[in-house]
């Protein structure tokens, strides 16, 4: 009897502690609830719907469905004439060719002055009249060329040196835009570029020509000079206000190029993605060339008419990079 | 005996007892007005979080200045638990977690000590700042400020995200804040207005001036002065020289300097507009960008009360709002808990009307009935009384167990006795008793079961200790559900003893009918020839229990089983995650098309979704998250509203995956938010790589990423992600910088300003207040080319060549001075750390795994010889082990040792009131059998064994020891009168199926409504009362046929003679 009663006392035992075990879930092996099973398996899916082949070039399966519904669009490479523009600041001068300082041949007292700053003088004009110290006579001071005075450092009954220029006069027809150009653009400028100069007026853009590229840099900036000559005849351009000029460069025209929006990085190297058969889709790295705003030149890895990932195609990097982000927290 | 001289007096007073209760009930009554109510417990640890934001500062310069020396100060703090901090772009949160009951004010005074300290050694401009005293339940209330279509502002516009992030800014928030419980407002989503100074840079060479000296006159031309007052005539007048600016043109006129004595404006330099600030985090909703502020509540505020002042609050606000803005409710934790609580109620309420029908119909008495049903809500107000005292919150895991059928059990065994003894006197002395001939009787009867009354009580009671001993989360479920049952038990043994016998007095007067009803006709006509049976063929009856007994042992190690129960808020939440680096528009355009496609699912009402850091970073998420709220529409409208939420789920799932470029995490609101709070390692194994250079971290966590996938079992194998955030780096060139005679930080300066932009002072509209912000251009910093080209200012060349300039014709030509940023620094992308972790001090680097088809213990064993053999770590590098596992192994080790002593506990309770080991192994032999229908009932139903079932079978011990001791308390009076063995247990048994169908049957239906509960909590409640049910109904045949048979196989030859009783 006692005999059975430990039997049964075991059983009892055995079983509560069999169940107690169990609640903690941690016998059985394939306890789901102890971990996020649900994520997981999503997750793995993810993971899975990438691969690589032997060149690591990843590729991913997406629809063109899937894509649209994240905003990507899809275009195919081919050519295209790329037109960049640089910027740069600048510096209006008078032309220094048509600026002539007059400057009395004789020292001597100015017994009369006829034309103030900003005076329009023709050539020949009188400009002022001296009396010399030396001959005591009284001659002519003539504008030399026809054009505006833009300084006078004279007055009535002053002393004029013939050490210093009395007047300055300019012929302000044609006016300077000296650019500054930087050290590293300097072989993207050439003679006869076309420049738009804006001299922020709020009027429009004025349209030039570089005519001289400095061969003699500055010290002090470690830059170069362009100069573009600018016809001036509504007086709109003024020497001394600074100006921004954007310069086209040469239009060259590019056999592969993609859009701009295209170009990814994907593990340090630069990708395009590509477009396979179906509903692949292949990280290509790519070689990239010359670019303007809106287009990249492709020196290798895509041929032209291969339809590619052009706009928002970061979802494409996005997704084929899921799976590996977490919720940091 | 004490309890006789309790039982007499409650008797003798009985009027006076009434009036105790009464005064029990109202107290309880009050205190459930002040009892906090939530959905679910708050699983928060007590944590304080320290929030520095540092504008522009990238994951590493953050962590350098601010992290670092911040976490270093929290250092050694009292009852601190551990530190953890992370830095990310302009954000540095410290968490320190203190030990679990450490009084949150104070933790918070002890780290604002430190901040105080440290504060003096952080960069200038950096704002420290203490996260909201809040837990993973304060997010109680979100709402969204839109525009109606076609509202037009004052000026006549459109409302832009601006103008309505100022509205919830300095209209809606501050009045919210002001509603008691509420602890802070978060606000996401729209721009902060600002004024934007943006310099030409052009210009400001031809003038000669600096950003720097922009900023000086933009501090210098903006403040208001008081100079104290005069007296004049007796009067006193206050002096004041006002200064601000108020608007665009005023900062337009502010003064630089001059050039040739004529005034350099800031519109000779500048444009000046107002425009948005360069934002960390963004709202959508349903598709679209919408401003969404977050009421969040205080710790140990009643979320009920406050969401709805919340809300009346916000309806009031609204009728101040510009014409055609409004407020749009999108989650109100009311919902949730209203749900609950009607869920709780209607179980509840329910519970007890069947309770009272059982009574009814086995005593045949609806005056006993009644009495003993009104401990049913007696109890539960003295719980809840208890509840307030202990300051347990009302939810469902803490309300979620209480049967009160089981706690009933007392008094109804009493009631039972009574009624019997009543009715026996009454033929006895063949009248209606007198009064003191019925007080007596009723004396007698409480006595007789009063021991086993409380022992039974009692012995429930010790089976929930073991629960109290869990710790870490499980604690915090599980524990104020233990906590309650024990109150309500210690309730009702209260009532038992003291109301229950009063009541009786009071109410059972009349004739007290002794003849059986027609149920418990019923039930003996059955139950006789059965116990017959069982006792003639007892050997087979033993033997098929044991049988039976151990079969559902071996089914239960096949159930599948889950540790914590998840609680259905009824809503759900999406986390979108996007690898490292998305920027926010590109997460919000994702976002949003993930939102239109959600939207088109019928069920769904709303979705709306916060990316990136809010505000108040009370959740420092980069911008390549979101956490997503799909708010349901309630269940009618659904298309099929019988659907189950997991097909749902399913459905949103599929749906999200049609959108590339993320991948998503479903949980639940609460669910999400507590996570992020307490961010543990979540899943099974964490191994925490330790040191200091993050490329060595990364290396370290590869490795034992790659020797973890090896072993067998592991899956979900992965490293932390902390690196892959695009970092431009500005590298300047000493050499270059020194030949134009600049400085690093001349150049720093003009990057700072031009990219990020610098705040130079405020400008008040009132209490609204805005930055003025320096910044260079969009046109001008906007393209990796333009930021190459922004211009960095020389340092000017003397005068000669100042003079130089002013003349315009003069030879040789003038040049600006200055150079581009690309002669100077190289300009590079490159990938670098997206966040760096550090806990207690030191940077980390977390692998996880989960375990499949394999013990947890033998796994995390393989695991650390695997690593400890192929992974060699540098000096000053370690690993660290945590994860869930550490948890199951706490929980596990607690129990296997309080389980058995809580065991060994119920054995020494029946030995005391038996005296009897033989006894009390035998009222003991009831467990196994009430676990058999437990199991049983869960694969019928095919639910896990989760720990809201352990909880079940836990309470199902407690009532099958109750139902075996009162069986055999009976037999062995029986056989102290004499009786033979034989006799007393057939007599015992038919005599005592009474009281034993009753606490069964009541005990059982008890929990009826909430095993068929649908409604909200119902998946918590309903392993636990599938269980109860299930094992009740095994351990009341089994106890009623089997025990008998036990008894006569084991007793025969005992001698009755020590029994106590």
């Amino acid at each position: 009897m006692k005999a059975l009663t430990i039997i049964i006392l075991a059983v009892a035992v055995l079983a509560v502690a069999g169940i107690g075990y169990r609640m903690l879930g941690l016998t059985d092996p394939d306890v789901p609830a102890l971990r996020e099973d649900h994520d997981h398996t999503i997750n793995e899916f993810k993971r899975g719907h990438v691969e690589e082949d032997e060149h690591g070039a990843k590729r991913i399966l997406i629809s063109d469905v899937k894509l649209a519904a994240a905003g990507a669009v899809l275009a195919e490479a081919g050519e295209v004439t790329l037109s960049d523009t640089l910027s740069f600041n600048g510096v209006l001068r008078a032309n220094q060719e048509t600026v002539v300082q007059v400057t009395p041949r004789f020292p001597g007292i100015v017994r009369s002055i006829r034309k103030r700053i900003g005076d329009t003088v023709a050539g020949n004009d009188l400009l002022a009249s001296i009396e010399s110290n030396q001959s005591l006579t009284v001659y002519d001071l003539k504008a030399p060329i026809s054009g505006t005075v833009i300084d006078r450092q004279i007055s009535l009954g002053e002393y004029a040196s013939e050490q210093k220029p009395a007047f300055v006069v300019a012929d302000l027809s044609t006016i300077w835009a000296d650019l500054s150009i930087y050290r590293q653009d300097l072989k993207r400028v050439r003679s006869g570029d076309e420049v738009l100069i804006d001299p922020d007026d709020g009027g429009a853009d004025i349209k030039g020509h570089i005519s001289y590229v400095a061969p003699i840099g500055s010290i002090d900036t470690q830059t170069a000079i362009a100069r573009i000559v600018l016809t001036n005849t509504d007086g709109r351009l003024r020497p001394g206000l600074f100006v921004t000029a954007r310069l086209v460069l040469t239009k060259r025209s590019v056999p592969v190029a993609v859009r701009a929006g295209a170009i990814q990085t994907l593990d340090n190297k630069t990708v395009v993605f590509v477009r396979e058969d179906k509903d692949k889709i292949e990280a290509r790295p790519v070689e990239v060339g010359e670019s303007d705003a809106r287009f990249v030149e492709i020196r290798a890895g895509m041929a032209a008419g291969e339809p590619y990932v052009a706009e928002n195609s970061f979802v494409v990097k996005a997704e084929m990079g899921k799976g590996e982000g977490e919720h940091g927290h | 005996m004490v309890i006789d001289a309790v039982l007499a007096f409650s008797i003798r007073q009985r009027w006076l007892m009434m009036l105790f209760v009464l005064g029990i009930g109202v107290l309880g009554a009050w205190n459930f007005t002040r009892l906090p109510i939530d959905a679910v417990p708050d699983i928060t640890n007590v944590q304080v979080q320290i929030n520095t934001r540092a504008p522009g500062y990238s994951p590493l310069e953050t962590e350098q200045r601010i992290t670092f020396p911040v976490e270093t100060a929290m250092g050694g703090l009292p009852k601190l638990d551990y530190t953890r901090s992370s830095s990310r772009y302009g954000l540095s949160q410290v968490t320190v977690v203190f030990l679990d009951g450490t009084d949150i004010y104070f933790a918070r005074q002890l780290v604002n000590e430190r901040i105080q300290r440290v504060r003096d050694q952080l960069p200038p401009g950096v704002e420290v700042a203490m996260g909201p005293v809040s837990t993973g339940l304060g997010e109680i209330f979100m709402y969204t400020v839109e525009a109606r279509t076609g509202a037009r502002t004052a000026g006549g516009g459109e409302f832009t995200p601006s103008d309505l992030r100022t509205i919830q800014d300095w209209i809606i928030k501050p009045q919210l804040r002001n509603v008691p419980g509420v602890i802070e407002v978060n606000t996401i989503g729209g721009y902060e207005r600002q004024f934007h100074v943006l310099p030409d840079p052009g210009r400001l060479m031809a003038y000669n001036f600096g950003f720097r000296d922009v900023m000086t006159a933009l501090a210098a031309n903006n403040a208001n002065v008081g100079a104290g007052y005069i007296e004049r005539n007796g009067e006193q007048y206050l002096v004041r020289a006002p200064g601000q600016v108020a608007n665009i043109a005023e900062i337009q006129e502010i003064v630089i300097g001059s050039r040739g004595g004529i005034p350099v404006r800031i519109r000779d330099v500048a444009s000046v507009k107002e425009g948005r600030d360069l934002r960390t985090g963004a709202a959508t909703m349903d598709g679209k960008e919408t401003v969404l502020g977050t009421a969040m509540l205080l710790i140990g505020e009643n979320s009920r009360a406050v969401a709805r002042q919340v809300a009346a609050k916000l309806d009031e606000i609204v009728r101040s709002l510009p014409e055609g803005v409004i407020t749009r409710t999108v989650y109100d934790r009311t919902v949730l808990v209203d749900a609950t609580i009607r869920t709780v109620q209607k179980n509840l309420i329910e519970g007890a009307l069947l309770v009272i029908a059982v009574l009814f119909l086995i005593l045949g008495n609806i005056r006993a009935a009644i009495v003993t049903a009104c401990v049913i809500p007696l109890s539960m107000l003295f719980t809840i009384t208890g509840m307030v005292e202990t300051k347990v919150s009302a939810n469902l895991m803490s309300l979620g167990a209480i049967d009160f059928g089981i706690i009933v059990d007392g008094a109804v065994i009493i009631v039972e006795n009574c009624l019997r003894l009543l009715a026996e006197e009454q033929r006895r002395k063949g009248r209606i008793l007198a009064l003191n001939e019925r007080l007596q009787t009723i004396l007698d009867g409480s006595s007789e079961v009063i021991k086993p009354s409380l022992f039974g009580t009692m012995i429930i009671a010790v089976v929930y200790l073991p629960v109290l001993t869990l710790t870490g989360i499980e604690g915090k479920m599980f524990t104020p559900m233990a906590l309650t049952v024990l109150m309500a038990l210690l309730g009702a043994a209260i009532f038992s003893v003291t109301f229950v016998p009063a009541a009786v007095a009071i109410v059972v007067t009349g004739k007290v009918s002794e003849k059986e009803n027609i149920f418990m006709r019923g039930a003996k006509q059955v139950y006789l020839p059965l116990l017959d049976g069982a006792i003639r063929y007892r050997h087979m009856v033993v033997a098929v229990a044991v049988v039976i007994v151990l079969a559902s042992g071996v089914a239960a190690t096949r159930m599948g089983g889950e540790f914590i129960p998840s609680l259905d808020e009824g809503d759900i939440a999406i986390a979108a995650i996007r690898i490292p680096g998305t920027s926010l528009t590109q997460s919000l355009d994702l976002q949003m098309a993930l939102e239109r496609r959600i939207k088109q699912l019928p069920e769904v009402k709303d979705f709306f979704a916060r990316t990136g850091t809010a505000e108040v970073a009370t959740d420092a998420m980069p911008p390549s998250i979101s956490d997503g709220y799909v708010m349901l529409k309630p269940r009618q409208e659904w298309p099929d509203p019988s659907k189950p939420k997991s097909d749902l789920v399913e459905e949103i799932e599929v749906a999200a995956n049609e959108i590339p470029g993320s991948s998503f995490e479903i949980s639940q609101p609460i669910q999400l938010r507590v996570n992020e709070l307490i961010s543990g390692v979540r899943s099974d194994l964490g191994i925490k790589i330790f040191g200091d250079d993050m490329d060595i971290l990364l290396g370290a966590a590869e490795q034992v990423r790659d020797v973890i996938r090896g072993i067998a079992g592991a899956s979900d194998v992965k490293a932390e992600q902390v690196s892959g955030l695009p970092i431009l780096t500005v590298k300047l060139d000493r050499q270059a910088l020194s030949r134009y005679g600049l400085s690093i930080a001349d150049v720093q300066n003009v990057v700072e300003i031009a990219i990020g932009g610098k705040s130079a002072g405020k400008l008040f509209e009132g209490d609204r207040r805005f930055d003025i912000v320096v910044r260079l251009p969009e046109s001008l910093r906007g393209r990796l080319e333009s930021i190459r080209a922004i211009s960095i200012p020389l340092p000017s060349a003397g005068i000669a060549a100042a003079e130089a300039t002013k003349v315009a014709w003069a030879t040789p030509p003038v040049q600006m001075r200055y150079v581009p940023l690309s002669s100077v620094a190289a300009v590079d992308v490159a990938p670098g750390p997206n966040q760096i972790s550090r806990e207690n001090g030191k940077r980390r680097i977390v692998v996880t795994a989960n375990v499949r088809e394999r013990d947890l213990g033998s796994f995390v064993a393989d695991a650390q010889h695997a690593v400890a053999e192929k992974v060699r770590l540098p000096p000053g590098y370690w690993i660290g082990w945590g994860g869930q596992f550490e948890q199951l192994v706490s929980a596990t080790q607690r129990l296997t040792i309080v389980v058995p002593v809580a065991l060994v506990l119920v054995l020494l309770l029946l030995f005391m009131s038996f005296g009897s080991v033989a006894d009390a192994l035998l009222v003991f032999s009831g467990v196994p059998l009430a676990l058999t229908g437990g199991v049983l009932a869960l694969l019928l139903r095919g639910l896990p064994l989760s720990i809201s079932a352990g909880v079940g079978f836990i309470a199902l011990s407690g009532v099958a020891v109750l139902n075996g001791m009162v069986i055999v308390a009976f037999i062995e009076r029986l056989r102290r009168e004499g009786k033979s063995v034989w006799d007393a247990v057939h007599q015992g048994a038919s005599t005592r199926l009474r009281p034993v169908l009753m606490t069964a049957l009541v005990a059982s239906l008890g929990f009826v409504p909430m095993a068929i509960a649908t409604g909200a909590g119902a998946e918590v409640q309903r392993p636990l009362a599938t269980v109860v049910i299930g094992g009740i109904v095994s351990s009341t045949i089994l106890t009623l046929l089997v025990l008998p048979a036990l008894y006569i196989l084991f007793r025969k030859d005992s001698d009755p003679e020590h029994y106590r009783f």
